[in-house]
């Protein structure tokens, strides 16, 4: 296939509002899977899933929808794409039923609006403004699948939802994913990119500062806790045997890293260093490298450069 | 651009306006109230107007209440609450959307005005040949208003234009040459803006008796005009969020 029939392609894409904001020579081409886009607030992740669904035209660079102009091809590419967008509350007079029957209408093969409203667990015949913030971000999440699109955008599709709503919205999403949906998803829930991404793109002030494949990240075994904030993990790596590596997630949590596994000693050495620099370590657990933990660990480099500058 | 899309964006908006009770009250009980005050009281002119002249009036109000008023809140709130945006990434063009509510507020003004007419036959009002043009001027006074009602729609936050879109209807119900009239400069100034163009047209299009047509044909004019400036006007600084 080529890069020009992929089916979420940016090339270079800018749209700037000021010096720090907007997106800036963004280039990006996903084919398969689910694809988490993680990043700071204001990092452009917004401005990024508008550009990709045709909402917003870019100052240069090029997007393309399996081969389709967002803008210039619109009828077409909105055949085949389906998004749901932040604080929006669509038609709040209306009910959900009639609302998605609506859209139906206008797709030449939709879903079945009943089996969505089923699926999402929304209450038919409930006026949108008098729905949970969690139902009416389902809502949106059914109004992004009606057309049955091969191309998929969500942006903080889980905002507002308890757990079990989560692992369910997870659970049909992975299925779209499975059936040939191509997804990006906006999120800052490291719950969201483990349960649901085979990637993650991290941008930084709008540009691509990180991307990542689970396949690529290793299975190296790790430990991660939390303790007091910025400790010097240079000191504790010199407790540490050599096969270890050691990072801080954010400004309270850590990870050590080895390739020879995480014993009890390696335990013992992390809790006796934090007694020494006058705190406990907790929430310690110990599993293996995960997408969600790389994204992080990207997002705090990037910090401390941008803190270092 | 009429297509079925538009068709089933406007059947949409329709649907979901009769369910909105400030719709109701604008497009049916308001005209109908002032039907039924200018034919049944003196209150107004100092004594009952003739059902024709009433009936034109009444209509006028349906539409300027359908086609500016309630469009301009409607649409506002619609763009608060993201739903246009939202409507951005579906199959549906901004134009289809554009022309969907104007066709909703089409329907509207003319269930308005066929409640209307129905009163005013009730009441006695025996229609002419002229009658027949109502649909056509409905449609056209329609046009003349809703590119101002898009213009104000989407440059101006919500809450303004809930105050505004009922002032300036209010205003016009007063100055605007239709319920009471003006002469001198003043009343030909008002002939040149859409409220008393449309009156104007009505009262040809209702009155049994034979009148001039150039009248009828200056005032649609008029009409036209503010169409044309309105929707260009509504396309250049329609903001969709």
């Amino acid at each position: 296939m080529s890069r020009e029939s992929s089916a979420i392609l940016a090339e270079s894409l800018t749209l700037s509002y000021g010096p720090q904001r907007g997106i800036f020579d963004f280039s990006i081409c996903v084919d398969q899977g689910i694809t988490a886009l993680a990043g700071n607030n204001g990092a452009g992740k917004t401005t990024l899933l508008e550009c990709l669904s045709g909402l917003r035209s870019p100052q240069s660079g090029v997007v393309r929808i399996y081969g389709g102009d967002p803008q210039r091809d619109r009828r077409q590419v909105t055949q085949i794409l389906g998004a749901s967008l932040q604080d929006v509350t669509p038609y709040p007079t209306a009910k959900p039923r009639d609302l998605l029957k609506f859209l139906a209408s206008l797709y030449p093969h939709p879903t079945a609006p009943d089996s969505l409203l089923d699926q999402f667990s929304i209450p038919p015949t409930t006026v949108i403004k008098t729905l949970s913030a969690g139902q009416v971000q389902r809502l949106k999440c059914a109004m992004a699948l009606i057309g049955n699109p091969k191309v998929v955008l969500l942006d903080e599709p889980t905002a507002g939802l308890d757990p079990g709503a989560r692992s369910d919205l997870y659970s049909i999403l992975r299925g779209s994913a499975e059936g040939g949906v191509v997804m990006i998803v906006a999120t800052h829930l490291t719950e969201d990119i483990d349960a649901l991404a085979d990637r993650a793109i991290v941008l930084a002030h709008g540009q691509l500062a990180a991307d990542i494949w689970k396949t690529d990240i290793g299975t190296a075994e790790q430990l991660e806790f939390r303790a007091r904030r910025d400790l010097p993990l240079d000191q504790l790596l010199n407790a540490l045997p050599s096969a270890c590596s050691a990072v801080s997630l954010s400004h309270d949590r850590y990870l050590v890293q080895s390739s020879d596994g995480i014993d009890s000693s390696i335990v013992a050495t992390v809790a006796s260093w934090c007694a020494q620099h006058g705190t406990e370590a907790t929430e310690i657990s110990i599993g293996r490298n995960t997408l969600s933990q790389e994204v992080l660990r990207n997002l705090n480099l990037m910090n401390q450069e941008i803190a270092h500058d | 651009m009429i297509n079925s899309n538009a068709l089933r964006q406007g059947a949409w908006e329709f649907k979901l306006s009769l369910k909105n009770g400030e719709q109701f009250l604008l497009l049916v009980i308001i005209p109908v109230a002032v039907f039924l005050t200018l034919t049944q009281t003196a209150v107004i002119g100092g004594g009952k107007w003739d059902i024709a002249e009433a009936l034109s009036v009444s209509i006028t109000v349906s539409v300027l209440a359908a086609g500016f008023t309630s469009l301009a809140i409607a649409t506002a709130f619609e763009r608060r609450s993201g739903t246009l945006v939202t409507m951005g990434v579906t199959p549906i063009s901004r134009v289809e959307l554009v022309t969907g509510k104007t066709l909703s507020t089409v329907y509207l003004a003319a269930i308005s005005a066929l409640i209307l007419g129905v009163v005013a036959l009730v009441l006695g009002w025996r229609p002419t040949l002229s009658a027949t043009l109502i649909p056509l001027i409905l449609i056209l006074g329609i046009a003349s208003v809703t590119g101002f009602a898009f213009l104000l729609a989407g440059t101006v936050r919500a809450e303004a234009v809930l105050a505004l879109a009922n002032g300036i209807f209010v205003f016009a119900m007063i100055f605007g040459g239709i319920v009471f009239q003006y002469s001198g400069i003043l009343g030909t100034v008002i002939e040149l803006f859409p409220p008393a163009a449309l009156s104007n047209c009505m009262s040809h299009a209702l009155d049994s008796t034979p009148q001039d047509s150039l009248p009828l044909l200056v005032s649609i004019g008029v009409l036209l005009a503010w169409s044309v400036a309105g929707t260009l006007a509504s396309a250049k600084f329609f903001k969709w969020r």
